[in-house]
């Protein structure tokens, strides 16, 4: 048995078959007893919340354009999807017409925000996060329905019904995973690199035929696609949408999910995310929730701004490079050692 | 090869470069030296495109490449290193390399992205082309390491392995040694040279006297903007000009 788990393969498909298989079967655990569904619900938000940070992360971590407008492109997902059901096109095209409403949308931000750097971009991004946001309050020819919001029908696919959470969640959990090994793809990818090459050295990326702006431009776009995915995603879980579940609020909170599990990694956002999750649930059900959430908010996005500014995952990251650079510098030494 | 003619600049009312002429020939190890000040990091980000100059031109094999932006200086076949490391330093030793090699890709969104099998067979061939350049400088087995992570002799290193990746005829290397022991600037020479037989031509800024006269064949000196010497480093050596630019006139 010590022999199996010495080996890092045969290590690695038995962890990733338990926890697929713990993935699996979680609705049929939680759906069994009384207070499980609640339970259920909370890690479907979880999914759809990660979605949309790690789509945040592709435009803030690695191609290192701060964006507070996050919920912008949130909500043209969510209500786009929703309105183009509602005129009768069938789920899947909605999504897809939706999501190139939400590219081109991205495409607009994109190209001044590729201009701009560090606070000035900071305001940019948010104030189109507040002008979407009172898009859909103002709610031109009444297509928003403006503060009183949408119901949402249960979620068509092909004529499958997903209406209960334990329905949503294989769908949900399908979703993230696909946008993760996209996420992976995309980083390993000539395009990813020079994405991140031009956030690290914008002189030195240029100097090596990288186009800045065009690489930074297409982050913005790919983010802001995944960002809008989750917005459809979530209008189905939500089943009710309205400007004030856009508020600048989610902007934030989808911004310090990335940045507390570590902006710039793969699996960071998703961390961020069951830890803020995790912290808000809990802060709920103390008494005076309310200042308390908002508090706790502040409070964790200034802890890790100051002690771990690349979050979770970098500082385990951080720790495993120097253990690989103290272990190559303690074989050269032994290494000249002998020779002398 | 590279051949600067009477180029001028001024920046607001200082004239840093004040007809400077400098000539490259073919396979060889260049120097560029000077007291500080004297305008080398500027007449190098000339060549490199970063600034324009004010009148005089650059040519590249006979090629006008004057006032070309530095993205597309790349393509011509010049690339060079930073006085001040300018590293990916987010990014992986080999992934830094990799994107030294970004010239080279010529591969649409979805292929790249979809990791199609064309984008496969490409990545293991500039990932086998990395490697090998990573074993030039002596960084292979730091591949995976954290650009940030490694000392700083080993950042210039990686600064050099990351040039030579577009293929260039020329490599700019702007103070190569700052920071270096002895014992990594004699394996610099070495490694110099290496990279000199391999057909690309060199132009180095440095102010380690002993590394410039160990491994340059030509050297041009350089004082207040202007051309001082160019010799043989015995030349240089004896002349009593850039003595006297160095050390101030006896009187």
């Amino acid at each position: 048995m010590k022999k199996i788990f010495k080996n890092k393969k045969i290590r690695n498909i038995i962890i990733m078959v338990v926890t697929i298989a713990l993935l699996m079967v979680t609705p049929v655990i939680f759906t069994s007893f009384r207070s499980g569904n609640y339970y259920l619900n909370v890690i479907n938000y979880v999914f759809v919340y990660a979605i949309a940070a790690t789509g945040l992360n592709i435009m803030t971590g690695y191609s290192g354009q701060i964006n507070l407008g996050g919920a912008a492109y949130f909500s043209v997902g969510a209500y786009g999807t929703v309105i183009l059901c509602n005129l009768g096109i069938p789920t899947i095209f909605a999504v897809l017409l939706a999501m190139l409403i939400v590219a081109f949308f991205g495409f607009l931000t994109a190209v001044p925000a590729a201009k701009l750097k560090y606070h000035f971009l900071a305001l940019a991004t948010m104030a189109v996060g507040e002008i979407v946001n009172n898009i859909l309050i103002v709610s031109p020819g009444g297509i928003t329905n403006d503060t009183h919001g949408m119901f949402v029908k249960a979620l068509d696919l092909f004529g499958l019904k997903l209406s209960k959470d334990s329905q949503l969640y294989y769908f949900l959990l399908i979703s993230m995973v696909l946008c993760l090994l996209f996420t992976f793809a995309f980083i390993k990818s000539h395009t990813g690199r020079a994405c991140i090459a031009a956030r690290d050295s914008v002189d030195a990326a240029g100097a090596f035929g990288v186009d800045v702006k065009k690489y930074k431009i297409i982050a913005t776009v790919v983010s802001c696609i995944m960002i809008g995915f989750a917005g459809f995603l979530f209008a189905y879980l939500n089943r009710y949408i309205s400007p004030d579940t856009f508020a600048a609020g989610k902007s934030t909170m989808f911004m310090s999910m990335t940045m507390l599990g570590g902006s710039g990694t793969l699996f960071g956002p998703l961390l961020g995310t069951i830890l803020i999750t995790i912290i808000m649930e809990v802060l709920r059900g103390l008494p005076g929730a309310g200042l308390y959430l908002q508090l706790s908010y502040g409070l964790v996005l200034l802890a890790v701004m100051m002690f771990m500014p690349f979050g979770v995952s970098g500082l385990i990251s951080n720790i495993k490079t120097k253990r690989i650079i103290k272990k190559k510098r303690m074989e050269e030494m032994e290494k000249n050692n002998v020779g002398s | 090869m590279l051949e600067v003619s009477h180029a001028f600049l001024n920046f607001n009312g200082l004239q840093a470069i004040n007809d400077v002429s400098i000539k490259v020939n073919d396979g060889t190890i260049t120097a560029m030296i000077g007291p500080n000040g004297a305008g080398k990091t500027t007449l190098f980000n000339i060549i490199a495109g970063v600034y324009k100059p004010d009148s005089g031109v650059v040519t590249l094999d006979g090629v006008d490449i004057t006032g070309k932006k530095p993205f597309e200086i790349c393509n011509y076949g010049i690339t060079r290193t930073y006085q001040v490391i300018k590293l990916f330093t987010g990014m992986s030793a080999l992934d830094n390399v990799l994107v030294g090699m970004h010239i080279n890709y010529k591969l649409n969104f979805f292929q790249d992205v979809f990791h199609t099998k064309k984008m496969r067979q490409l990545e293991k061939e500039t990932k086998e082309r990395a490697m090998e350049l990573l074993r030039l400088v002596g960084l292979e087995d730091y591949a995976g390491v954290t650009a940030s992570s490694l000392s700083y002799g080993q950042q210039r290193l990686l600064e050099i392995a990351r040039a030579l990746g577009s293929n260039p005829k020329l490599l700019l290397l702007d103070e190569p040694a700052a920071g270096m022991n002895l014992k990594e600037k004699n394996d610099l020479c070495d490694r110099l040279r290496i990279i000199k037989n391999m057909g690309i031509t060199i132009l180095i800024v440095e102010h380690d006297m002993s590394l410039v006269m160990n491994v340059a064949e030509e050297i041009f000196v350089i004082n207040s903007g202007k051309n001082l010497a160019y010799g043989t480093p015995d030349e240089i050596a004896n002349n009593k000009d850039v003595i006297e630019a160095y050390l101030g006139s006896g009187d």
